[in-house]
């Protein structure tokens, strides 16, 4: 019988279903050691004697984003089947459309991978508190560790929902360009698409100093001028620039991946 | 059903492999695809499959344009390619991960040619000797049931046991719906099996002959001398004289001597 040729739900659950039966030792070993690793992290970092600083918004704030670069690697080592030729022949011939294969990694490694991120991360950091509080509790005047809360992450920019939301935007951006770029290399995929991503922002910024150059032909080296003005409330036109990198290059991030992952040949 | 019309395709910095390439293949049939290494039959058994794009030409199998990649169109074709990989997992774990992926797919099948090619679904792939895992892959291939299979070297790594019961297997397991497309250098291992040859050289065919038809026009023999009036078309020395292939006039038909039959084409004799 001929289905859908585009999407068909019944293929997507039987591609999920081959991927968890293909790679769920792996998964678990991946979440055994996130929950070990954040937990060191989060442990090492708070206070267990007497006169160190308290732990807080900040600290929970630094740590959290730290630990992103742990989620980016697991959304940067999305399509494993891509990393050589026998396995790419293979996962291009399965009978699934190039859609619902590039949907199934996005709901794997993408939306699953940062939910498990955040429970991990929050479990990770009662845990560890739990654990330093131990130490603390035999310890007169001992500093104070709060229990930690999702909205500390936006503590300092609460006020700020532009600058906020920007936030997001560059991680989620970031992730989809991890996830997408990916999709063109083979070999060591991660480390190319972290060095494309450099690349990109390297030559961002060259082709602003040329236009400064071209613009402002006073412009020493590589400085750049720009005529800034105010656009909204205390944000510029430099401000508001960067909001809509961030906001919007996923959007552009998302079809390349998946026509890339079409047009792929072996 | 292949349908290859005016194809066109080279690799990057490369002289063209296929230029105005057509070929039409039908269902009910094994093809032997035969040419020397670089005559482009692995780079056209992946165009088949969808896996590399021609610049020009039409490409339908089954109706499909393969490189659309269409699910319904992946879902009735199955390449086995020479070289080939696995998921570190058992043979019972792969064939329920990847079963369910093909709608015709035949458990009863797959089980008959498990006990022919003495696999164990209880072992883990990965530590399978090549052979094994080959037999493996040929045996998922057959029990899919799709109706194109593309075989790339079936037989290279098969022990000579194996080899025979490839062929029985093979012979025993497809339909008339299917269309079953080896390409091979091993010939002698498929000369039994297959009842349509092509054979490609320098992105061209330079032979399409139904294996009846070959058989009804040419004749196979070994003989101690060659003499004057034997009208050979080609002969190649061997232990006991010569092996001669001459054209079929007034004779009963003999079998295929391939190897010997794809050198006569490839020297240009036939």
């Amino acid at each position: 019988m001929k289905s859908n040729g585009f999407f068909s739900f019944s293929r997507f659950y039987l591609l999920l279903r081959n991927d968890m039966l293909l790679n769920y030792k792996k998964y678990i070993f991946t979440i055994v050691g996130a929950i070990i690793l954040g937990y060191i992290i989060l442990y090492i970092q708070m206070p267990t004697r007497q006169y160190q600083s308290n732990f807080g918004e900040i600290n929970y704030t630094i740590t959290f984003t730290t630990c992103l670069i742990g989620l980016g690697a697991f959304i940067g080592l999305s399509f494993p089947a891509l990393s050589s030729k026998t396995t790419t022949m293979n996962y291009l011939l399965m009978p699934s459309s190039s859609f619902e294969k590039f949907a199934s990694q996005f709901l794997i490694r993408v939306i699953i991978g940062t939910f498990m991120f955040f429970i991990i991360f929050w479990l990770d950091a009662y845990l560890a508190r739990a654990t330093a509080l131990i130490s603390l509790s035999k310890i007169e005047h001992a500093p104070q560790i709060k229990v930690f809360e999702f909205s500390y992450l936006f503590t300092s920019t609460k006020n700020e929902p532009l600058i906020t939301a920007a936030i997001v935007a560059f991680f989620v951006s970031a992730g989809i360009f991890l996830f997408s770029v990916r999709i063109f290399f083979k070999k060591l995929a991660m480390i190319k698409t972290g060095i494309a991503l450099a690349a990109l922002i390297v030559s961002v910024a060259i082709l602003v100093v040329a236009f400064a150059h071209i613009f402002y032909p006073g412009t020493d080296g590589m400085d750049f001028e720009i005529t800034t003005y105010k656009i909204y409330k205390t944000y510029d036109n430099r401000d508001i620039w960067l909001f809509s990198m961030f906001y919007f290059s996923w959007i552009f991030f998302l079809p390349l991946g998946y026509f890339k992952l079409k047009e792929k040949q072996v | 059903m292949i349908k290859i019309k005016n194809l066109s395709f080279y690799y990057k910095r490369k002289s063209p492999l296929f230029n105005n390439f057509s070929l039409e293949l039908e269902n009910g049939r094994i093809v032997g695809l035969l040419g020397k290494n670089g005559a482009g039959k692995s780079t056209l058994l992946s165009v088949i499959a969808g896996l590399i794009q021609p610049q020009s030409g039409d490409v339908h199998v089954n109706s499909y344009t393969p490189f659309s990649r269409n699910p319904n169109f992946l879902a009735d074709i199955y390449m086995v390619p020479e070289e080939f990989s696995f998921p570190h997992v058992s043979i019972s774990t792969y064939i329920k991960a990847f079963s369910p992926l093909y709608p015709s797919f035949d458990h009863e099948k797959l089980k008959t040619i498990f006990t022919e090619f003495e696999i164990e679904p209880s072992s883990n792939l990965n530590k399978l000797s090549h052979g094994q895992r080959k037999k493996f892959l040929i045996a998922f291939a057959l029990a899919t049931n799709c109706k194109v299979l593309v075989l790339d070297e079936p037989t290279n790594g098969l022990d000579i046991p194996s080899k025979s019961q490839f062929r029985k297997i093979l012979v025993s397991s497809v339909t008339d719906e299917q269309l079953i497309l080896i390409s091979t250098h091993q010939v002698k291992d498929i000369d039994t099996i297959i009842d349509k040859i092509v054979v490609i050289d320098e992105g061209a065919i330079i032979y399409n002959e139904n294996v009846d038809e070959i058989t009804r026009k040419l004749y196979f023999e070994t003989v101690t001398s060659i003499q004057a009036n034997d009208h050979v078309l080609y002969s190649e020395k061997c232990p006991l004289g010569y092996r001669i292939v001459k054209p079929a006039i007034n004779t009963t038909e003999s079998g295929i001597d391939l190897e010997l039959l794809f050198n006569a084409i490839i020297n240009k004799t036939i």
